[in-house]
């Protein structure tokens, strides 16, 4: 045997065995099979779980739960393996500021934020939101955490959007104002301390003494109290009442020594939202504009997006002041939690979210402490239970991003993949309805009633959970409503509505038009509801008695809060006050 | 001259070959051929002596076969994979311990280095072809154990990381080639043997070679840091990504260190063996 011979012979298969050697074959993002089950294994991905970063590691979820973490994991017979090198995995995102009505949770899931904690909402949903949160099933939405029915003054901030609500009045009454909160499932209780001088307004707030007693009420019941404030002085207030958290940062001024020593030494959280203070200041956070987010806003994300704030020029610095408070507050050590306000003007569930994560960045928050207050931050203040960190025997509630918002806080708008509960969320597309809506209205006269009720339907508030019904006749040109409205709904109604687009509560754009002539014939009051933004609060105008009838005009420039281009629908109803009642529809013209 | 040094005649052949046809020249090319036919005799005697090749091969083969194939255990951790790291640091330890270790001394013991020291061969030489055997060696075991490994254990590594794993391996020996060495100039010929395995196995295992350290209580696992396969096991692991470690160089200085103080103590020995 030649050694020459030897030496290249025995390279050559040494060549050919390391070409044979297997290497990973698990498919990248691009190319990931649909997952059926809520088991996984994910290979070689950049975590950040909640407090630090892992730079490489496999994660392994079985039936919805995070079962290993480390390299190289054994992959269990029958569950899918997928490589996730270069992105980055994080918890799944908590919003701990919004009010979470109509589709809210979808589209907070849309955008990998996968729970919600609610500072003001109808409590009849909590019983739901309790069930869907303690199991494992596959979900449509994000989790739901509530404060329920706010504690506010009798005439106070909170009461303005047409929910009737309860207002706690005295000290006396606050203990057993906040037992019956807590008999209806709030989760934590949100006080409300607001002048309204940040806008000008002078509302109805709660004084210190029934502060005092509602937030012992609530810690003595074992209860998170959290307190809106508008200013440094009701900040102030708050701390002094005993508040665990602040649901804002005050913008109307800087922060001075002595808050910030109170608040450190009682350990009060801050939610800064400064999404919504932006949007207040008059910025524009773009959101609509990034091609990252724009495909998968719905139609109610995008107008609330669009809707604006009445301007003006005294709330110009909220935005920089507030974002100087954050740091300072963030510097001395204070919990920072992230919040939107959504869908506030301006804001969307979801979205606003990884904007609250950019503006917490900008006010001088590390991208790690900006992230960890939209997870384990929040998770442990308000107690959320196996979320907000990635750590074995958690919830796998996770969001997996291309790049890394730890360097690049944007980034986290990279989103490749959602999971709740290890399932995998479904994220279509959603600008598909970005073509001009087809609609229900081919010219001004949306009722005449000669023949047919002309697309008028009933409407109750049995959709919220309410007993009132009505019944609807229409000819001889006029549409017949025989309204019961019966107590059991917060607003209690009972009318007609006229949708306007194809598809129930689908947007027109109705600015061709200024104001809608209606005819009707009523004994007694009634009230106009304006849609504009689909699962949003419509705008409420005030009909007058109208016994012998007449042709009443309704600028939609006095209708606040509704947008002539996202119109949706018009409804007449009676209500909220209970009572059979008649009224006869006559016509309906745009004008 | 194959009586005098019983089995392994084929050496003498070699050496006498290469004194008779080139007794002056230190060419690097002749040194080369003298390198070349160096190993060429130790590979011929390998494959005549199957008494020490096939269990050195055979056993880490087996060893991995039972702890990481058949019964696997370890939580979540994908144990053929961690153990491909840890048994082939264990692989390639007794070719270097044993072809150092017990054959020097017996060579000793017979004589070998005194004729070593007629012929030309720089004894540097003779250690350069047996240095080269234990890494071939290694080669051989990591082949088998990643076979075994990628067939049977579902062990996958990037393309590089599989090369990689073959470097620390093969050039992972040569620490154990310096303390066979040591072993070998220094102990007598009966006690070599005895020596070497009383160090080996219960070495090997404390450094956390067939299990994992982490079921060690925690003194163990600190005595550990003492032991270099522990140092050579660390950078493997962190090669497959079964362990990712912070302190690669350190892993790497602490075996450099050790070969280092193992050579000079082998010095030493071959000193004392010329004088004796």
């Amino acid at each position: 045997m030649k050694p020459t011979f030897l030496i290249f012979a025995s390279a050559l298969a040494l060549l050919l065995f390391f070409a044979a050697l297997p290497t990973p074959q698990a498919p990248t993002p691009a190319g990931w099979p649909a997952q059926t089950g809520n088991s996984f294994l994910l290979r070689d991905v950049r975590l950040f779980d909640g407090e630090q970063l892992r730079p490489r590691t496999d994660l392994l979820i079985r039936d919805g739960r995070i079962a290993a973490l480390g390299p190289r994991l054994s992959r269990p017979a029958g569950v899918p393996e997928y490589a996730a090198a270069g992105h980055t995995l994080l918890p799944g995102l908590i919003d701990s500021h919004t009010h979470s009505f109509g589709d809210a949770a979808a589209q907070a899931l849309r955008f990998g934020v996968t729970s919600e904690i609610e500072m003001f909402g109808d409590h009849r949903r909590l019983a739901a939101a309790r069930a869907q949160r303690e199991a494992l099933d596959p979900v449509s939405g994000a989790d739901l955490w509530s404060a329920g029915t706010l504690v506010t003054a009798r005439g106070g901030h909170g009461t303005q959007f047409g929910l009737a609500i309860p207002t706690l009045d005295s000290a006396a009454d606050a203990d057993a104002f906040v037992a019956t909160r807590i008999d209806e499932g709030s989760d934590f209780i949100k006080l409300v301390l607001e002048s309204g001088h940040a806008w000008g307004l002078e509302q109805a707030t709660l004084d210190d003494a029934t502060l005092a007693a509602a937030i012992a009420a609530a810690q003595a019941r074992g209860r998170l109290a959290v307190v809106h404030v508008g200013t440094r002085e009701e900040a102030r207030r708050a701390v002094a009442a005993g508040a665990d958290g602040l649901v804002h940062v005050f913008a109307d001024a800087l922060i001075d020594d002595a808050l910030r020593d109170a608040m450190r030494a009682a350990d009060v959280f801050v939610i800064p939202t400064l999404a919504v203070l932006e949007s207040a200041a008059g910025g524009e956070a773009g959101l609509a504009d990034d091609p990252r987010l724009q495909p998968w806003l719905d139609p109610a994300q995008a107008a609330s997006l669009a809707r604006r704030f009445p301007p003006a020029a005294e709330r110009a610095a909220m935005l920089s002041i507030a974002q100087a408070n954050t740091r300072a507050l963030f510097e001395a050590g204070i919990a920072i939690l992230a919040g939107s306000d959504a869908p506030n003007p301006g804001t969307a569930h979801g979205v606003s979210l990884h904007r609250e994560l950019e503006l917490l960045v900008e006010a001088g928050l590390p991208n790690a402490a900006a992230l960890a207050a939209a997870s384990s931050v929040p998770a442990a203040r308000f107690a959320l239970g196996e979320r907000g960190r990635i750590a074995v025997g958690q919830r796998a509630d996770l969001l997996l991003v291309a790049g890394d918002p730890l360097g690049e806080i944007g980034d986290s708008r990279e989103i490749v993949a959602i999971w709740k509960n290890g399932h995998r969320v479904e994220r279509p597309r959603q600008s598909g309805s970005d073509a001009a809506p087809a609609t229900r209205i081919d010219g001004p006269e949306v009722g005449r009633f000669d023949t047919d009720a002309s697309g008028w339907e009933a409407t109750t508030d049995r959709i919220q959970g309410g007993q009132s019904e009505v019944r609807l006749q229409a000819g001889d040109g006029r549409l017949a409503v025989e309204a019961d409205v019966r107590a059991g709904a917060p607003w209690p109604w009972a009318g007609a509505i006229r949708m306007l687009g194809a598809q129930p509560m689908a947007a027109v754009d109705l600015s061709a038009y200024s104001a809608l002539e209606l005819d009707f014939v009523s004994a007694e009051p009634l009230t106009l509801l304006l849609f504009s933004d689909a699962g949003g609060m419509p705008a409420t105008l005030p009909l007058p008695a109208q016994p012998d009838g007449g042709r009443l005009r309704i600028e939609f420039a006095a209708a606040a809060g509704f947008d002539p281009r996202q119109a949706r629908a018009v409804a007449v109803v009676a209500g909220p006050q209970p009572g059979a009642r008649r009224f006869d529809l006559r016509a309906a013209v745009l004008r | 001259m194959s009586t005098l040094i019983h089995g392994t005649s084929i050496h003498g052949a070699a050496l006498a070959d290469a004194a008779m046809h080139d007794t002056t020249s230190s060419s690097i090319a002749s040194v080369g051929a003298m390198l070349v036919r160096e190993i060429h005799g130790e590979l011929l005697s390998a494959w005549r002596m199957p008494g020490f090749v096939l269990p050195t091969l055979l056993f880490p083969a087996l060893f991995y076969t039972l702890f990481a194939l058949l019964m696997p255990f370890g939580g979540g951790i994908h144990m053929p994979t961690w153990l491909l790291a840890t048994h082939g640091v264990f692989g390639i330890m007794a070719p270097a311990l044993f072809g150092f270790g017990v054959r020097v001394a017996s060579e000793r013991g017979e004589g070998w280095l005194r004729l070593k020291r007629v012929v030309p061969l720089p004894p540097p030489l003779a250690l350069a072809a047996r240095c080269t055997m234990a890494m071939l060696f290694a080669l051989v075991v990591f082949v088998i154990l990643a076979s075994l490994g990628a067939l049977f254990g579902e062990v996958r590594l990037a393309r590089l990381d599989w090369l990689l794993l073959a470097a620390v391996l093969v050039v992972g020996t040569l620490p154990f080639c310096a303390l066979g060495l040591a072993f070998g100039l220094w102990l007598s010929p009966q006690a070599a043997p005895a020596v070497v395995n009383l160090v080996y196995l219960p070495m090997a295992f404390l450094s956390g070679l067939a299990v994992p350290l982490a079921v060690f209580p925690g003194w163990l696992q600190t005595m550990a840091i003492a032991l270099p396969p522990y140092h050579l096991a660390a950078i493997a692991l962190h090669v497959v990504d079964a362990r990712p470690s912070e302190h690669l160089l350190l892993h790497a200085a602490v075996l450099a260190g050790f070969t280092a103080l193992c050579l000079a103590i082998a010095a030493l020995g071959w000193r004392r063996a010329r004088e004796g």
